[in-house]
């Protein structure tokens, strides 16, 4: 984008250039040129990734058969962000805002003139306000009830292949390495994080009988602070709704049920959990 | 001289893989769901109490004034270990014991809720 306006203000630049050459005949002034310094520093993604999700998620439908996929974003760093946020899918020829849901969320159209431009999502918030995620969720769920498959589903279409680059990522050398053979989100040792609905307390996998209440490993505002969690887009306002979840893991089927445990809810004594 | 430092290098490598390590509350070696229902009454024990008998916690503040104290015991390899690329994605697959007690307390300080968990597997 900066490229962008600078190449702008060059050209034009010569443009006057040659009008005001001695010996031609003057010409009409040219139309001055406006700037947009904000529009620089947006918070935005290309289409072609956000569409590389959403073909994600179609090939993978199988995984969350009954589930509907839609993109969300959240306040970064302060709620204020949400306040008359707007996206705007723009290109050379199309500008057309985008239906945001009072949570964040929206659903994008395929558009395959948006692709051939090189189409962005453009916000009217400056870079790193936002995080943004897919949200996949199987209806008919209580609240604060999600369904592993889906999740896992929401890893795969932010990380599959060359990824679509949604959460916020520090991707070391060994991380590509893994991607390039195999899905990032089904190895231990690789985490993807989400965030809960409320401030979170716990989170418990539940399977039929079993139950399992992760340890704070998973809830990573109750230990990561400082260093690289910084750079991360849960570290701050959304740092009571972070979780992270065993993905790998195939003991959880895609249909266990993830509960996340928000703090005003009525008391989980304690647990014993078994390996 | 070279060659002895590949050997100091190479020592110190299988140190860190197979070093095991301790980390965490003494405390919680013992500690039981009764022992920790005795301990922790909800709506009543203050952090001034809990702090009297279990010790420093791990602090973490929510927002809202609420507070998680946590106090956790594990045995296995050295945590910072599971950072290292690659030898990380190895290690991080093994088993470590490990025990838990996560307490909430609500802005007036005043235990919410807990959870004493015993597990083997981290992330």
């Amino acid at each position: 984008m900066l490229v962008t306006a600078t190449s702008t203000l060059c050209l034009v630049s010569s443009a006057m250039d040659a009008a005001n050459k001695p010996g031609e005949a003057p010409q009409a002034a040219l139309a001055p040129v406006v700037i947009n310094a904000q529009a620089v520093n947006r918070d935005q993604k290309p289409y072609r990734d956000l569409q590389k999700a959403m073909d994600v998620f179609e090939r993978n439908r199988a995984k969350a058969p009954l589930a509907k996929m839609r993109f969300v974003v959240l306040p970064w760093r302060d709620p204020a962000a949400m306040q008359d946020l707007k996206l705007v899918l723009r290109s050379s020829t199309i500008k057309r805002p985008v239906a945001l849901a009072a949570d964040g969320s929206f659903t994008l159209e395929r558009d395959d003139q948006a692709l051939a431009e090189d189409a962005m999502l453009v916000s009217n918030r400056q870079s790193g306000s936002l995080a943004w995620r897919a949200d996949i969720r199987t209806p008919g769920l209580p609240p604060n009830t999600r369904r592993l498959g889906d999740l896992r589903l929401e890893c795969k279409v932010d990380l599959d292949g060359t990824g679509a680059g949604l959460a916020t990522a520090i991707k070391l050398p060994a991380f590509w390495a893994v991607a390039a053979v195999t899905d990032p989100c089904l190895v231990r040792g690789f985490t993807y994080g989400g965030f809960a609905d409320q401030a979170l307390f716990g989170i418990t996998l539940v399977s039929g009988e079993r139950r399992k209440v992760l340890s704070s490993d998973y809830i990573p505002g109750t230990y990561a602070r400082g260093g690289p969690s910084n750079l991360m887009d849960w570290a701050e306002n959304l740092r009571d709704r972070a979780y992270m979840l065993p993905l790998w893991d195939s003991d959880w089927s895609d249909e266990t049920l993830v509960l996340s445990e928000p703090l005003d809810e009525p008391t989980v004594a304690s647990a014993k959990v078994q390996p | 001289m070279r060659r002895g430092i590949l050997l100091g290098a190479l020592m110190a490598c299988c140190w860190i893989l197979t070093a095991c390590t301790t980390v965490g509350n003494g405390r919680m070696t013992s500690i039981s769901q009764e022992s920790t229902a005795a301990t922790l009454v909800i709506g009543q024990t203050t952090q001034a109490e809990v702090l009297k008998e279990l010790g420093e916690a791990k602090v973490r503040p929510y927002n809202s004034g609420h507070e998680v104290w946590l106090y956790e015991y594990s045995q296995g390899l050295p945590k910072f270990v599971d950072y290292v690329p690659l030898v990380g994605l190895v290690t991080s697959r093994l088993d470590t014991p490990r025990r838990e007690l996560r307490i909430l307390f609500d802005a007036k300080g005043v235990v919410k809720k807990y959870v004493l968990i015993e597990a083997t597997s981290q992330l």
